[in-house]
């Protein structure tokens, strides 16, 4: 009953409304449904995930977690590379969850990102000591530009809620006492 | 009876959604002795052990693993369930019934017939037992919500305590954990108790009719296997995807008339606040006070709690606020959340067929949120808070009441607030009125002859309070005018 479209990339591509579904455009207020949708029936729409490259800028977005990840609580050598790991493969399913039309310009910033450390320090941000990521990255979070802050705030979340929600993190959390003094009063 | 020969099934009814709004009709329209198929996109997972607030249930339990954000001015994070049991499975919750100044409201502006608080009343008495709807002692009120209400109190301001959809353990006082009554543990197998079938994995990419009859349904059902296509061929159809995913759902399909055009949020604003003693608001049950003295433009209250959530509540002035995350077991996370003002849109992205949200603060929105901002920081400070951390990109603190009051004077810019909300709806408002309304005062489609929504959907307005409750009573209303209507 229904008929998919093909397509030449191997998936099931949904046209443009204006291409597919001329008989059925935004309808005003107290105008009438459309009776019929067979025409659009051709139009099935594909799985976001299935036309995204696993891998893409997934060093770029790793060393950008290291950078985000916090320096309190210290943990033993093992445990910090266990939590490490957790943080990246959480960051990175999250990135890849996005929903495709998100997924697109993120990337797109994310290559912008890597490339315009070059006007500040001559080598791309994949290039540089770890020292100098946390500079850069930080300058990005400072920034006057919402896109910028944006673009490092999501990542920076997902790090921060994955590395102090991590079980072994709120273990040694849960050991430490609160500090004596509040400074920030 | 429902027939299956693997790639076509054919039911009397298919209920598209197992939250809030699907898992009760689908189990009030099963028991009546319907054939009844349940589509449900998400997993089906065991969430008895599980904390619903942790990154593996954001991957698990989630849309988009909680990466659903509302563009606009200011972009707002939303989250919403993506498993068996939607969303129910992940709130906290809360349960209110809707107040009776919001239904004669509704009433008179989208003209919703036979919408008596007397009737809607009778279906909360009928579902709050099945959901075991409590309130909490007070010798077990947690700290962090304890120094909530002591602030309202010396403020004067009204307080209520929220009840939750949550079993009480009677030896603790406390909620027992893990014994949420979402729908995966209460309607749902109700449901299925009465011969519903419910296929999880099974996302319905669209609805085909002719005439005004749907006459069946296309999904993609994902398995270890792969994906497949299944037509879902149904007498009925009841949409029950949500506030978002239900007009995405009608607009990929060609319906369009008032869908996705008057999205409702209820649009939040964080506060981390530090004490000078131990809230250790993680190990606690959820804060219960709201303050209603502002209502319905405003809602004051408390947040879930996690070190997790305070980071990302600090991390718009992280380079000045993360030091105090030392303290973390001396504070806790409150809201100041609003009625929004404007109407938000749902469409469809071309390519995929996702739904893509949009909602633009208007500037009554930044004004409420200021003042709600002004007012929560000033009952905390009631309360003993010693300095307040808003999710604001500036000032990294508040340490003063007279800091706070100065919100009142002005407006917040909306680009300066970093936003939440989990409470979207009226994206298919009902009622008589046709000029506003999508569904007919019961969720029937306006010239569809089979076609229901019984979702957040089809709220007309904000509701101003948790909509759980009222979603449930006006699915179980229409699913009960639908068996009316079918004998």
């Amino acid at each position: 009953m229904s008929e998919r479209a093909g397509c030449s990339l191997g998936v099931d591509v949904a046209l443009p409304e204006a291409v597919c579904v001329p008989a059925v455009r935004d309808i005003t207020y107290g105008d009438r449904q459309p009776t019929e949708n067979q025409q659009v029936d051709k139009r099935v729409a594909i799985d976001g995930s299935s036309v995204r490259p696993g891998a893409a800028n997934e060093g770029l977005v790793r060393r950008m977690a290291m950078a985000l990840i916090p320096d309190e609580p210290v943990l033993d050598r093992d445990q910090a590379v266990r939590v490490e790991q957790d943080v990246l493969e959480f960051v990175l399913a999250e990135l890849q969850a996005m929903p495709l039309y998100l997924w697109i310009p993120y990337n797109c910033a994310l290559v912008c990102f890597n490339v315009l450390a070059v006007c500040r320090y001559g080598s791309t941000f994949l290039g540089l000591d770890q020292e100098r990521q946390r500079a850069y990255v930080q300058s990005w979070t400072g920034s006057g530009m919402r896109l910028k802050r944006d673009m490092i705030r999501l990542i920076r979340s997902c790090v921060l809620l994955s590395y102090l929600d991590h079980p072994l993190v709120l273990a040694r959390l849960e050991q430490e006492q609160p500090g004596a003094g509040h400074d920030q009063r | 009876m429902t027939r299956d020969d693997g790639k076509r099934i054919s039911t009397q009814v298919l209920v598209i959604g197992s939250g809030a709004g699907g898992a009760i009709a689908a189990a009030t329209l099963a028991e009546a002795g319907l054939s009844v198929v349940i589509a449900e996109e998400g997993s089906e997972i065991d969430t008895s052990a599980m904390e619903t607030h942790t990154p593996e249930a954001m991957r698990l339990l989630y849309r988009n693993g909680g990466l659903s954000p509302i563009l606009g001015r200011s972009n707002i994070a939303f989250v919403e369930g993506c498993c068996v049991g939607g969303s129910t499975e992940i709130n906290s919750a809360f349960w209110q019934r809707t107040p009776e100044v919001v239904l004669d409201a509704w009433r008179r502006s989208h003209g919703v017939a036979d919408l008596s608080p007397e009737a809607l009343a009778s279906l909360f008495d009928e579902i709050e037992p099945v959901l075991h709807v409590s309130s909490l002692k007070s010798a077990a009120v947690p700290e962090s919500s304890a120094v909530f209400r002591s602030g309202a109190e010396k403020l004067g301001w009204r307080l209520e305590e929220i009840p939750r959809a949550q079993k009480v353990d009677l030896a603790s006082s406390q909620f027992s954990a893990g014994a949420k009554q979402s729908a995966s543990r209460t309607y749902l197998p109700r449901a299925r108790a009465a011969g519903a079938r419910l296929l999880s994995g099974c996302r319905v990419e669209r609805l085909h009719y002719r005439d005004g009859r749907v006459s069946h349904a296309v999904a993609i059902v994902s398995g270890p296997q792969g994906s497949r296509e299944l037509e879902i061929e149904a007498d009925n159809v009841f949409v029950c995807a949500g506030a978002i995913q239900t007009p995405a759902l009608l607009r990929r399909s060609g319906i369009k008339g008032n869908v996705g055009n008057s999205l409702r949020i209820h649009p939040m604003l964080k506060i981390a606040a530090l004490f000078d003693h131990r809230l250790d608001s993680h190990r606690s049950a959820l804060p219960i006070y709201q303050v209603k003295e502002f209502w319905p433009e405003l809602t004051l209250g408390g947040s879930v709690f996690t070190p997790g959530f305070l980071a990302v509540t600090l991390s718009d002035n992280w380079a000045e606020n993360q030091s105090v995350l030392k303290d973390w077991r001396n504070m806790g996370l409150y809201y100041a959340a609003c009625r929004s003002s404007r109407r938000g849109t749902v469409r469809v992205f071309p390519l995929t067929g996702e739904a893509v949200v949009r909602y633009d603060l208007s500037e009554e929105d930044c004004a409420r949120l200021s003042r709600g901002l002004a007012l929560l920081g000033e009952a905390l400070f009631a309360g003993g808070a010693v300095a307040l951390y808003p999710a604001l990109r500036s000032p990294p603190r508040i340490t003063s009441v007279a800091q706070c009051r100065e919100y009142l004077k002005g407006t917040l810019p909306a680009a300066r607030m970093n936003l939440s909300t989990v409470h979207a709806f009226s994206s298919c408002p009902m009622g008589e009125n046709r000029r506003l309304c999508a569904v007919d005062s019961y969720g029937k489609v306006f010239d569809f002859a089979n076609l229901y929504l019984a979702d957040a959907s089809v709220l007309p307005d904000s509701p101003g309070i948790n909509p759980q409750g009222t979603i449930m009573a006006l699915a179980l209303r229409a699913a009960r005018r639908f068996l009316a209507g079918s004998r």
